[in-house]
């Protein structure tokens, strides 16, 4: 059982490799010409920039985690069991962000709803009721939800 | 206008990183134990408060940690190093200059015209932003001299605040008076001792001396120590400076008697030392092997053996100095020894811009060197061991123990911590 683990882990070791090696040669840039002969295109000069998913979605790299997401209470904003959170610290919660909240113990993701002198956790599944956050209560927000990453 | 100096440490470091992804570990005493769960390397200020000593050796206090249920962790640099990375990220975008001193401590300028206050406010914020962007709590001493700020840092540690500024006549004094001479930056137990007998307790009474005198004494070291607790700066901030020699050496899990183990161990850590080198576009000129063998594992004496040679022509081609490593060590190695720890030095580093290529040998082939590129790109992207030399062993027993590790949430897709959905 544990050999057909490790494996199964080469393989994907090895076709990470691949995309590597395809990322590397193949790095698209943001324009491409074919040269003609004679003709330069005026794009040409415009070749400078590829495009980094990690300027898109990381603003603040000291502030920035990965969380995986394990349970399905949160599926109808979009976030599936096995899906990878981008968690920024450094946005502030705010009434209905999605936040990352250590409750007793555990780090959960949940909508935060703060109204007049009232504090919810919120699932986005029926299957879950809210989470009242009462006085007293081990509890604090751990950070704010940016993306999520699911494979589709 | 006075210029400042500013320490920023974080507080019970590695203890700190732990709890940051486990939140069931807040307010609860923590040990962090050193490579191959020895000894204790780190506590959370509950743990020093129930009395676990720094450098306890782990099967002596396991019995207490049980009864007591202090949560005890395998120490998890790929972590620390992470955070800590962070912490420094910040403190760079903030300061004037910075001199990064460890792990968890760095220092650092503001521009020479920024008023005091403002300075203190300055660190109020930073304080405030490294908890909430890498949730790591820190502690900030401002004063005059690098000595004094470490002492200030030591004091803001109490400080609810978590700031303390050392810059008037009244708090120098009171602060120093207080403070006992062990403590002060740089006196180890050796000039500790020493001072104790001539009478000499406290910061305070130590910067009273003569200068001239504890120069005889103690050296120029002493004579700085002196002139920066009275408030007169020496220690300006060090730039960082590439390393004049890298050496990786680990202890083992488990004793290794075979000269195959010890090769494979040693290849292994050959391999970090090179990856180490290059980073730094450096080559070794010389190597140094060395192994420790347990004589009596009663009183843990050890014999500690080792061989130099030099290489060929420098060098920071990996398989080379494994081949040359591999020389050095069965010169060394001896039957029936029982061996706990090996390792390597790379000596004598050079600018890999001022090799000079040997008339009679052959210069490395930008094929190796693009082989090398590439093996440092995919380890560092994937993940060590993602390409390794057949010479590193393909299941090394020997490896370290880690029993009770944490994962590696922030450098590693298979680390990540669970969120709760």
């Amino acid at each position: 059982m544990k050999k057909q683990n490790r494996s199964a882990f080469r393989k994907k070791d090895i076709d990470a490799i691949y995309q590597l090696i395809q990322h590397k040669f193949y790095r698209l840039p943001l324009y491409q010409s074919l040269v003609t002969a004679g003709f330069p295109s005026p794009a040409e000069d415009e070749i400078d920039d590829t495009l980094d998913l990690n300027e898109l979605l990381i603003k603040h790299p000291a502030a920035t985690f990965f969380l995986k997401v394990s349970g399905s209470s949160m599926i109808n904003a979009g976030i599936h069991d096995g899906d990878i959170l981008i968690v920024d610290r450094s946005i502030e919660p705010a009434h209905g962000k999605i936040v990352i909240a250590a409750l007793n113990g555990e780090l959960t993701v949940k909508r935060l709803h703060l109204e007049k002198n009232r504090v919810q956790l919120v699932a986005e599944n029926s299957a879950y009721p809210p989470i009242e956050v009462r006085e007293g209560m081990d509890l604090h927000i751990w950070g704010v939800v940016t993306s999520v990453i699911h494979t589709v | 206008m006075k210029k400042y100096y500013i320490l920023v440490d974080c507080n019970n470091f590695y203890a700190s990183c732990e709890r940051l992804f486990c939140p069931r570990l807040e307010k609860r005493a923590i040990v962090v134990l050193s490579n191959n769960d020895g000894c204790v390397v780190a506590r959370s200020q509950e743990a020093k408060q129930l009395g676990i000593k720094m450098g306890e050796p782990y099967f002596k206090i396991k019995d207490l940690c049980e009864r007591l249920k202090i949560v005890v962790c395998s120490s998890n640099y790929q972590l620390y190093g992470d955070l800590s990375q962070r912490v420094m990220r910040i403190l760079i975008g903030i300061a004037e200059e910075i001199q990064i001193y460890s792990i968890d401590e760095a220092f650092l300028t503001f521009p020479d015209q920024m008023p005091l206050k403002e300075i203190f406010g300055h660190c109020i914020e930073v304080r405030r932003l490294i908890k909430k962007w890498v949730g790591i709590p820190v502690s900030i001493g401002i004063a005059p001299t690098k000595t004094l700020a470490k002492a200030a840092g030591a004091m803001a540690k109490k400080n609810p605040q978590g700031v303390f500024c050392i810059a008037s006549r009244a708090v120098h004094e009171t602060v120093l008076k207080d403070f006992p001479v062990g403590d002060v930056w740089g006196i180890g137990s050796r000039f500790q001792n020493r001072l104790h007998a001539l009478g000499i307790r406290t910061a305070w009474d130590f910067q009273k001396q003569d200068p001239s005198a504890v120069r005889k004494s103690m050296g120029v070291v002493g004579e700085r120590m002196l002139w920066e607790l009275r408030g007169r700066s020496c220690l300006p901030l060090e730039k960082a400076q590439p390393k004049k020699s890298i050496c990786c050496s680990r202890s083992f899990g488990n004793v290794i008697t075979e000269l195959d183990d010890l090769a494979e161990a040693l290849s292994t850590y050959v391999n970090t030392a090179c990856i180490k080198v290059r980073e730094q576009h450096c080559c070794a000129q010389a190597i140094c092997v060395f192994a420790e063998a347990i004589i009596d594992s009663q009183t843990g004496l050890r014999q500690h053996d080792s061989k130099t040679a030099s290489l060929l022509a420098p060098t920071n081609d990996t398989s080379q100095i494994i081949t040359a490593a591999k020389s050095c060590l069965a010169a060394i190695f001896q039957k029936e020894k029982r061996y706990k720890k090996c390792g390597i030095i790379l000596l004598d580093l050079l600018p890999e811009a001022n090799v000079m290529p040997d008339l009679f040998l052959q210069p490395l082939s930008s094929k190796r060197k693009r082989l090398a590129e590439v093996y440092d790109h995919l380890n560092a992207r994937f993940g060590k061991r993602t390409l390794f030399y057949g010479a590193m062993g393909v299941n090394p027993h020997w490896k370290m123990r880690s029993e009770q590790g944490s994962g590696h949430y922030t450098t590693s897709w298979d680390g990540l911590a669970v969120a709760k959905a």
